[in-house]
């Protein structure tokens, strides 16, 4: 029997191309894949890091509006099993950033050259949900390549901390950072830094 | 006469591929199993990993399968599958004396330290076809085995197959170049990572020729060897087996086995040259070829054109280099995979670049006839003109 692959990297290859599918579609609502191993951190998130992240890769963490150091347990936890380096933010190419308080943070993560471009990062942003069904729904309107004209996507109202940054990361395109956004329930939307952010009210 | 791009085919596509599979299986024979390719046909599966950069021997059993037998397409399997696995980590740097080896042989002395040990090898076989073959049974696997069986009673023992290194005893002896005081400890080139710049570092030049294809490579240093240049090569040695692979612990760091590959190692020395300017003591030049598998031409080749390319780094090529020493021509056009892909692309449709070019000759004809002069050139120009006119008219009706 060819040993084509294990559940885990069954379930990495899932993920990755549900993540293709969001960045293609940017605004789309995609469904991840939960990785078959227990994990310290929130477990749709690790099942990114997983698919995205080997020994070639840097990776930064942050919650609580701070980077997680070399020694914090989840980042020892992660880089172990994915081989990934922990790196600072200015290096990282891909940042894990766990809530509403680390949006400043986006700021210092790399956004490529005009020459290479593809050196800027890719975060994922854990919210809430992506699916807020409530009147106080933070509502952005989403346009650019993979929409055919705009699209919604309905946060939770926390959520909207992260626009600005956002926002700000792609001010200088092609220079940037691409987002996924990945909420408590395992749905995930891509925002590739080519999608044009405005924020409305429902 | 108009050409438009094409559009659509899908069916056809999706039927040639259900063909493809008829081919493979009309004759009406039961389906190989990959034990059988792997094990059977071990060059093929040899030759796969080690163009296709991929040390994995059952799927590249199933590629060869797949591939019915084409070895570029086989290692173009392998290679695109490669490229889908995550990286884990790093190997710690294998050393060919640690090899468990089943074949060592040395061109340079008859008595080497350790002795020679033949293995495998059809080195002197007469090459006739063997009719019985064909009519191979389950006795013939049974009298073979009996025959190994008593090879081993008769070597055993826990050195066997383990040798010292021609080479180191040729370092000592100050026959070749030393090893650099001053080793580069920087992390090796990745071909797979940055597009090879010219010049290039030598763990570049080394990945770019353990990939190649094994013909591409054979007819360079056999154009280098048989006289468009200078490389005179001396197999020091060539060994074949299994060489332990380590990798460090991700705490502690400590090395740790995970395996061990089949492969080929070659180290050859080239002629040396009194007269070459420089302060060093003359010495022969080393060069070294790797494969897994066992693909023994291949890591001769590689062997001589790294020596051919460290030689003329080094301005110790005497007379004319021939192709083989350019460093930027082998590496950029030995990749059997970039090779073939280019060539194949042809067969795609080309209509629109067609058409550019169709619209070229027109007015390249045009231009001839117009420079033409005298009666017959004036002739031809209103001929041509006449017919611009009619395509033009036919095209707007």
């Amino acid at each position: 029997m060819v040993p084509m692959s294990t559940p885990l990297e069954t379930a990495c290859r899932a993920t990755f191309r549900t993540l293709l599918a969001c960045f293609a579609r940017p605004g789309t609502l995609g469904r991840l894949v939960a990785p078959p191993l227990a994990a310290p951190g929130p477990g749709w998130w690790t099942g990114i890091a997983f698919a995205l992240l080997d020994q070639t890769q840097g990776v930064a963490l942050a919650h609580a509006g701070r980077w997680r150091s070399a020694d914090d347990p989840l980042v020892r936890w992660l880089t172990l099993r994915c081989h990934a380096r922990h790196v600072s933010a200015p290096q990282a190419q891909l940042a894990l950033l766990a809530d509403p308080a680390c949006a400043p943070l986006l700021d210092e993560l790399p956004q490529g050259s005009l020459t290479y471009p593809e050196a800027g990062a890719t975060a994922v942003v854990l919210v809430g949900t992506l699916a807020c069904p409530a009147a106080d729904a933070t509502v952005w309107q989403l346009r650019g390549p993979g929409i055919a004209a705009h699209c919604d996507l309905a946060l939770d109202a926390a959520a909207g901390a992260w626009l600005a940054p956002i926002q700000r990361s792609r001010a200088h395109y092609p220079r940037g950072i691409d987002v996924v956004l990945v909420d408590q329930d395992g749905r995930c939307a891509g925002l590739p830094r080519t999608t044009r952010i405005t924020e409305r009210g429902l | 006469m108009g050409y438009i791009a094409a559009r659509g085919g899908t069916a056809a596509i999706l039927n040639a591929e259900v063909l493809v599979e008829h081919y493979r299986l009309r004759g009406d024979t039961p389906p190989l199993t990959l034990g059988q390719v792997q094990h059977q046909l071990r060059h093929a599966v040899g030759r796969a990993m080690h163009e296709g950069a991929l040390y994995a021997p059952q799927l590249a059993a199933l590629a060869v399968k797949q591939a019915e037998g084409d070895s570029i397409e086989a290692s173009f399997l392998l290679r695109a599958y490669r490229a889908t696995l995550p990286r884990v980590m790093a190997t710690l740097p294998a050393q060919g004396r640690s090899m468990q080896c089943a074949r060592r042989i040395s061109a340079a002395f008859r008595d080497i330290p350790g002795g020679q040990l033949l293995g495998p090898s059809t080195d002197y076989q007469i090459r006739l076809l063997r009719a019985a073959l064909a009519r191979e049974c389950d006795e013939d696997i049974a009298r073979i085995a009996t025959l190994v069986e008593g090879f081993a009673a008769t070597h055993a023992g826990p050195d066997v197959g383990h040798f010292p290194k021609v080479v180191d005893h040729l370092r000592a002896h100050q026959m070749v170049v030393p090893v650099p005081a001053a080793v580069d400890d920087a992390e090796p080139f990745d071909i797979t990572r940055q597009a090879l710049q010219f010049p290039c570092p030598r763990s570049a030049r080394l990945q770019a020729l353990a990939q190649a294809d094994t013909g591409s490579l054979l007819t360079y240093a056999y154009s280098s060897v048989r006289g468009y240049g200078d490389a005179h090569p001396t197999l020091a040695e060539l060994r074949y087996g299994h060489l332990p692979v380590a990798v460090a612990h991700p705490v502690d760091g400590s090395p740790v086995w995970i395996g061990e590959l089949e492969a080929t190692e070659c180290e050859t020395v080239s002629k040396a040259h009194s007269v070459r300017a420089g302060d060093a003591a003359p010495r022969f030049h080393l060069g070294y070829g790797f494969t897994v598998g066992q693909g023994e031409v291949k890591a001769i080749s590689m062997a001589i054109l790294d020596s051919v390319l460290t030689q003329v780094r080094s301005g110790g090529l005497s007379g004319e280099s021939g192709p083989a020493a350019d460093e930027e021509f082998v590496l950029l056009h030995s990749d059997g995979i970039e090779a073939s892909g280019f060539t194949a692309h042809y067969k795609l449709p080309h209509y629109v670049t067609f058409e550019a070019d169709l619209q070229v000759l027109e007015r390249a004809k045009r231009h001839a006839a117009a420079n033409a002069g005298g009666r017959l050139g004036r002739a031809l120009a209103a001929a041509f003109a006449a017919d611009a006119l009619t395509e033009g008219t036919t095209a707007d009706a």
